[in-house]
């Protein structure tokens, strides 16, 4: 498998569902080819050019998706809330990036002010495309029926009620929902955190070092290369090594105990 | 601007879910306008206090507003219904951006960790490959030999360009 630069591949496969027989890995087409790899679990089963891709596109001038604003300060996930002046946005990028995120964060207001009021909302937006984005609480049809305007002149126009709809959920039901999307929120931060601290370690393990092992291979120098490549294969031999130890351990017991028991 | 949590559920308290109403009607409003005026897209909001009868709040305007939803009723039934989400829809989608963003999150945390124990057993610091699950174990492997991978394409394109000895006795490298 020849790592492609120019396409930061993600999978988004939850480890903890691999098996151990590697069956998943049977079908999965973008794992590299390696034998002795592709048949054990994996922890983080993603091809690993995330810093060559980056590398080669400052390189090639283009920006790293998510990134399209600007790079933000090393070290640092996002660019952080910034003020920014009410007026039209000239950029086409970044203004659909922030008509994206502010429909949503509105959507999330106009639901709050309907659960916590008990007022019913219709919000309504187009996109400079033509495409229409709408959230209603009951529901969109619900409270544009009430709107007078709208309404043909016959006779006066009902109060939005929030039926409790058979189909629909309950005040309770859609308060989990909120709560388990609050809860995984949490989660991903925690996920965060613990990525920050471990890239804490890695920048100390690095330091004081005379070799820059993690470095980018690209700034290796043509004679440490070959060195990095024979440690490299150590370790993998190594690591092979071991994990045939623990398999053959974890593995072998029973059969031997077995055939023992029949003297 | 979180100074106390608030429980998601409709305020108990007449007055306090009247305040509340006043001000978050307001911040809806500011939120819409700013949307409007950053992205330039005709928007319009729709507002019932409740038990209304009347509409308590249209923004921007009612002739303004009823425009905006009269192009929303003249499009097509499919493209009108595509984006329109109410509350469950709202939330569930939510859930679902959260869920792929733990599940990114943990992969790169995941490759962090990694990438730690690459370092630290290229720093001979982890003797023996104790204490290591298997699936560390084979990651670590995995990151071994892409890293190899791309070190030897490197390597090899050098030796194409003559600036390094190739090791398999070959040619004289020079000019």
């Amino acid at each position: 498998m020849v790592t492609d630069p120019s396409r930061p591949i993600r999978e988004v496969e939850d480890w903890v569902s691999i098996t151990v027989s590697g069956k998943k890995f049977a079908n999965h087409r973008r794992l590299p080819t390696a034998p002795l790899w592709g048949t054990l679990p994996l922890l983080n089963p993603r091809p690993l050019n995330l810093r060559i891709a980056s590398i080669a596109s400052r390189f090639r001038g283009t920006a790293r998706k998510g990134r399209a604003m600007g790079r933000p300060p090393r070290g640092r996930p996002s660019r952080g809330k910034q003020r920014i002046e009410i007026r039209y946005i000239e950029k086409d990028e970044s203004r659909q990036v922030t008509s994206c995120k502010r429909r949503t964060g509105m959507f999330k207001k106009a639901s709050e002010l309907s659960t916590l009021c008990g007022a019913s909302v219709a919000v309504v937006t187009f996109s400079k495309a033509g495409n229409v984005f709408a959230f209603g609480d009951p529901s969109v049809d619900a409270v544009l029926h009430c709107y007078a305007p709208l309404r043909q002149g016959d006779g006066a126009a009902p109060a939005p009620a929030h039926v409790e709809d058979g189909d629909a959920p309950s005040r309770e039901e859609l308060n989990a929902v909120r709560q388990a999307a609050e809860q995984t929120k949490a989660q991903v931060k925690a996920e965060e955190a613990r990525m920050r601290d471990i890239a804490g370690k890695i920048t100390q393990a690095k330091a004081g070092r005379q070799f820059w092992w993690e470095a980018d291979v690209e700034a290796l120098g043509e004679g440490e290369l070959p060195d990095f490549a024979r440690a490299l294969e150590r370790l993998r031999d190594n690591v092979s090594r071991r994990v045939n130890t623990l398999l053959s351990t974890t593995l072998a017991p029973p059969a031997v105990r077995r055939r023992r028991s029949k003297k | 601007m979180a100074r106390k949590k608030v429980k998601l559920q409709r305020i108990a308290n007449d007055a306090k879910r009247r305040t509340t109403f006043r001000k978050r009607l307001k911040g809806l409003t500011k939120k819409a306008s700013e949307l409007a005026t950053l992205c330039g897209v005709d928007t319009c909001l729709v507002v019932y206090g409740e038990g209304e009868a009347q509409a308590t709040e249209v923004w921007p305007s009612v002739p303004e507003a009823t425009g905006v939803l009269e192009r929303f009723k003249a499009m097509p039934q499919l493209d009108r219904y595509k984006k329109m989400t109410d509350l469950e829809g709202f939330l569930k989608e939510r859930i679902g951006k959260l869920l792929e963003q733990r599940k990114k999150a943990r992969c790169d945390a995941d490759e962090s960790e990694t990438k730690l124990l690459l370092v630290e057993a290229l720093d001979g610091r982890r003797v023996g490959l104790e204490g290591l699950t298997i699936e560390q174990l084979t990651s670590l492997g995995w990151m071994a030999d892409a890293r190899l991978k791309i070190v030897n394409e490197r390597l090899e394109k050098l030796r194409g360009q003559g600036l390094l000895p190739s090791t398999t006795a070959g040619y004289i490298h020079g000019y």
